[in-house]
């Protein structure tokens, strides 16, 4: 999870893909004519220099928009300022604690977590993604459960109130392991 | 931001796929191209040779393209049309949404049929590795093969099937059904 603009994302590949649909259908057009189309004509003198220097301005803005993406990932979770320095918690304890809580569960194969920074228009913050790697037959409940109760127990321990998104997920090392059963 | 708003974008985030690794993909291929026709303008303007052809033949290449060139524009058009699906379809990451007081909750679709596969599993009373489930973004199927002579009742393992989704809440909604197989098995 990244603060990286999805819809912008969108955007941008919907004109590329048009423009390239736009070319082919124009080099189409003049094999088999359907519509009437002026030609294009032979670039000389400062024209050759205008598509350079667009050509340029291409290449400078898509390097920008690349080199931006998955910006937003932070290692700590919440940040405390006071006068004698500034405690700073770092996302894998909370994951830490919190896979403590689940080692009882047969079912959760794996705990990890990751922070990132969320924006909005009052108020900017951390957000804690959790991902439970759990067996496939898991008891979803209980795990959402006790996942929410450590939370809850960590909210206490910090006095705060942090954001946090759990997955459940199946990885392939969940398929893999074999399930413990007793009969 | 309250929580409620900010609980929903990660949601809505985290249930779509991020289009990130294909803008990369497209403007790298589009910066190329760029960077090739840049040079030979470059080259052009200062009157110098080209690297491989002028802008002025190729400006006569795209007036009247022969085979190859239209080739070319077949499979540039193929990768235009790829990168508008990629920007119009919704990318869904085959996951639900589980409503919870405390928490933003994902849950993948395995991990969602495989709860409701345990519930069937154990309404039935079968060996579990007979229950095969999953789970798309409305439905969920859940097959049973019975032990030969011990008949199920679908209809009513459907219900509690269904009765456990309710609990769970999951967004979108998901309609369970179980088929119980024609020909059982015997033994486990």
């Amino acid at each position: 999870m990244t603060r990286s603009n999805r819809g912008l994302n969108r955007g941008i590949l919907a004109i590329v893909g048009l423009l390239l649909i736009a070319l082919s259908a124009w080099v189409a057009n003049r094999a088999y004519p359907v519509i009437e189309l002026p030609a294009v004509p032979v670039p000389e003198g400062a024209t050759l220099w205008i598509i350079a220097a667009s050509a340029l301005v291409v290449v400078l803005l898509s390097l920008a928009w690349i080199v931006t993406r998955g910006r937003g990932r932070t290692h700590a979770v919440l940040t405390a300022t006071d006068d004698s320095g500034t405690v700073s918690i770092d996302a894998r304890v909370a994951a830490d604690l919190i896979a403590q809580d689940l080692e009882a569960l047969a079912d959760v194969v794996s705990v990890s977590s990751s922070a990132f920074r969320t924006t909005g228009r009052k108020r900017s913050g951390v957000a804690l993604e959790l991902r439970v790697v759990a067996r496939r037959h898991a008891d979803l409940r209980h795990l959402v459960d006790t996942v929410t109760r450590s939370v809850e127990i960590f909210d206490e321990a910090l006095e705060t109130r942090i954001p946090v998104l759990l997955h459940v997920a199946t990885g392939v090392r969940a398929s893999f392991t074999h399930e413990q059963r007793v009969r | 931001m309250t929580e409620q708003a900010l609980y929903r974008r990660l949601v809505r985030r985290s249930l779509h796929r991020s289009r990130s690794a294909a803008v990369v993909v497209a403007l790298v291929l589009l910066s190329l191209v760029a960077v090739y026709v840049g040079i030979e303008a470059t080259l052009a303007a200062l009157g110098r040779g080209p690297l491989l052809i002028t802008p002025a033949d190729a400006v006569a290449a795209l007036e009247n393209p022969t085979t190859i060139v239209l080739a070319g524009a077949a499979v540039v058009a193929i990768i235009g049309i790829v990168f508008v699906l990629l920007a119009l379809l919704p990318g869904s990451r085959g996951r639900h949404e589980v409503p919870n007081e405390r928490l933003a909750v994902v849950v993948d679709d395995s991990v969602l049929a495989g709860a409701i596969g345990g519930v069937a599993q154990r309404a039935s009373g079968v060996a579990p590795s007979r229950v095969v489930t999953s789970v798309s973004k409305r439905r969920g199927a859940v097959t049973i093969t019975p032990t030969s002579g011990v008949p199920l009742d679908s209809a009513a393992l459907s219900a509690t099937a269904q009765d456990f989704v309710h609990t769970l809440q999951p967004r979108p909604a998901v309609k369970v059904g179980v088929t119980v197989a024609a020909n059982g098995v015997v033994g486990a």
